[in-house]
């Protein structure tokens, strides 16, 4: 029924209202979109992905911050002055907003700057013993991201190494350097990272030495899986026959090709690394005591909390912030390399 | 089965031997001493002391007389609390710790699994963008943190719960809510991922031609399925829990084992740090293994060791 309709439609037109499309080999050839290569194809889906370009942009501003920050202020972060001790955070201008250089001692608020007849303004306040705050926290940023950097380029290095070896060379190889992974897995790492911080001197060599003894595991794996899936593939066996050595192969077919993985991996590191320090410092294990660390400010900043909440709230929130822009990046660029994963 | 429940078994004990062998010669490099005043001592004091502790004799001797002990459940006697054997502060501290563990644990699941399930109900909708808010928020924020803050709003400032101690149900209030945090978020993600993965299987098609109404087909059929791979992360939670209990019975004063560990630290109780890291270990060795035998039960697709 509905058939016979639309042919009595299709009747009423006159077939010279048609213009027969001419067939072009060529044009049906040519390629429509740029060619894009894998890195502009990510950064195409990342930039579409708000929270993770907000998170790329914090990072940056956190990372210059923790860079210049000391300069901004002029203060140094290890100067200590007594007569300017725990003065809270005052910025003329946003005194609405909470940096009003009072805190509650008992009862009622006190402006600390009147009692202790200081003229200068704090940012983000002083310490128990007068450093600046400001200075302290973009000092502490900068130690702190330095570790969760280092510790987590350590981690690639090694984790695609062994994950490389492992899948590359099968067989007993990977067997025997399988059942070694699956020993130290089996460790809890914080318990190893703990003891290792006892043996050796505190500092940021030790951390981030200790971070590394297991962090390289879960690296190894992934790039192992990757390897295995990759390796029985044309492109290998192609170059194979073209007389490539394993280390060319390796390192010019199949780590390239595993890099998505492995950049998403090293994003998340970095905040796990981070959080781990701060863990350290936070149970008294991390650096030493003039040097600031997000921990330890936070650490330092616990013991005063009931009066002085800003030196626990400052470096915390700087933390967090930190944290989340990592993991928030991390999983965009995980959508972004990887578009099957999106959810 | 048997012989990959036997072959497991066998590495989760050699695991735990290589251990305690290498925290045993860590314990040796460790710096400082266990006695407190060691300066005011005299050579002839302080060589007592350390023949009271067997501390003299040569380190093979001594790493083959705490391994036989080890075997037989004895891990030695402290260093401080009055000489009094380890295995007895490890039990007196089990219970708080426990306590706290499960409670949290199961916290954390109930409101990660209602978290991710209504976040992958409401796909790409502000309630799913908010449930996932939350749940990067619960991973970046470290649980002293969030437990620091808490103790002072709720406990300090409102005064709304003990701030600290561990003596009625309202004093585990703080710490549980603290330590679920973290198992929240990572079981809210892990759960919504799942459920995205399931929306897409026959059987819920299935489930959806025969009529079944919505309830039954996300509960039935969706969180069953979607829940089997969310046992995997019972391994890394375990060791989660742990890591968190150290810092959350830190601030709260949680007679536990955490605290244990922390104190035992500070203060060079060598048998003690060894006790309590191997206690911890092998807490985590097993829940490694349950979760694999577990996974294998659970979903009988899964054969486990490659055996028909």
């Amino acid at each position: 029924m509905a058939e016979q309709n639309s042919n009595a439609k299709a009747e009423q037109f006159d077939s010279s209202l048609f213009q027969p499309v001419e067939f072009n080999e060529q044009a049906g050839e040519r390629i429509a979109g740029k060619s894009l290569n894998f890195w502009q194809d990510a950064w195409t889906r990342l930039r579409k992905n708000k929270a993770a370009i907000l998170s790329l942009v914090i990072i940056v501003i956190i990372a210059l911050l923790s860079l210049f920050g000391p300069m901004l202020s002029g203060r140094d972060a290890y100067t200590q002055t007594i007569t300017q001790a725990k003065l809270p955070p005052k910025i003329t201008g946003l005194e609405w907003a909470g940096f009003d250089g009072m805190a509650t001692l008992g009862e009622k608020p006190i402006d600390f700057y009147e009692t202790k007849q200081v003229k200068d303004t704090f940012w983000f306040g002083t310490d128990h013993l007068g450093r600046d705050l400001w200075s302290r926290v973009w000092e502490g940023t900068r130690i702190s991201l330095f570790i969760g950097l280092v510790a987590a380029i350590i981690d690639v290095l090694v984790g695609v190494t062994y994950g490389g070896i492992s899948a590359y060379y099968g067989g007993r190889v990977d067997n025997i350097m399988q059942r070694i992974a699956e020993i130290l897995t089996g460790i809890p790492n914080l318990i190893l990272i703990i003891l290792f911080i006892l043996i050796l001197e505190p500092g940021i060599t030790t951390i981030i030495l200790a971070m590394t003894i297991t962090g390289w595991i879960g690296m190894s794996r992934l790039v192992r899986g990757q390897i295995l899936k990759l390796k029985n593939q044309e492109f290998v066996l192609a170059a194979r026959t073209l007389g490539a050595s394993s280390a060319r192969l390796v390192f010019k077919h199949l780590i390239p090709n595993t890099l998505g993985t492995i950049i998403i991996s090293l994003m998340f590191t970095i905040p796990g690394a981070i959080f781990f320090e701060a863990f350290l410092s936070f149970i008294g294990l991390g650096l030493a005591p003039p040097q600031p660390s997000l921990g330890t400010l936070i650490n330092e900043g616990y013991k005063e909390l009931k009066t002085f909440p800003y030196l626990l709230v400052i470096p915390s929130t700087i933390l967090v912030l930190v944290m989340i822009s990592f993991n928030m990046l991390a999983d965009g660029l995980r959508d972004a390399f990887d578009p099957r994963l999106r959810r | 089965m048997g012989r990959y429940l036997a072959q497991r078994l066998v590495y989760g004990v050699l695991t735990f031997l290589l251990i305690a062998s290498f925290t045993f010669f860590l314990m040796d490099l460790l710096p400082g001493s266990p006695f407190q005043n060691q300066e005011k001592l005299s050579p002839e004091q302080l060589d007592i002391l350390r023949d009271k502790y067997n501390l003299n004799d040569p380190l093979p001797q001594r790493y083959a007389a705490y391994m036989v002990n080890l075997v037989q459940g004895d891990l030695g006697v402290s260093f401080k609390y009055d000489s009094r054997p380890v295995t007895d502060l490890i039990m007196e501290r089990i219970g708080p710790s426990a306590q706290l563990g499960i409670q949290a644990l199961v916290l954390g699941v109930l409101l990660g699994l209602v978290l991710g399930v209504v976040a992958a109900l409401r796909h790409n909708t502000a309630v799913d963008y908010g449930a996932m808010f939350i749940s990067v928020l619960g991973i970046s924020v470290p649980s002293f943190v969030f437990a620091s803050l808490l103790q002072y709003y709720i406990g300090v400032k409102w005064g709304v719960l003990p701030v600290a101690f561990w003596e009625s149900p309202a004093h585990t209030i703080l710490p549980t809510v603290s330590l679920s945090l973290g198992v929240t978020a990572s079981i809210a993600r892990f759960v919504r991922t799942e459920m995205l993965e399931v929306t897409g299987q026959d059987y819920v098609t299935l489930a959806k031609a025969k009529g079944l109404d919505g309830q039954s087909i996300t509960w039935k059929h969706m969180v069953r399925n979607a829940l089997i791979p969310a046992i995997t992360i019972l391994g890394p939670m375990t060791a989660a829990l742990i890591t968190g209990t150290f810092v959350i019975e830190k601030i709260f004063a949680v007679p536990g084992l955490g605290e244990l560990f922390v104190s035992s630290i500070t203060q060079n109780d060598y048998t003690v740090i060894m006790g309590t890291t191997l206690f911890f270990s092998a807490v985590f060795i097993f829940m490694i293994l349950l979760v694999d035998i577990l996974y294998g039960v659970v979903d009988p697709r899964i054969r486990l060791g490659g055996s028909k």
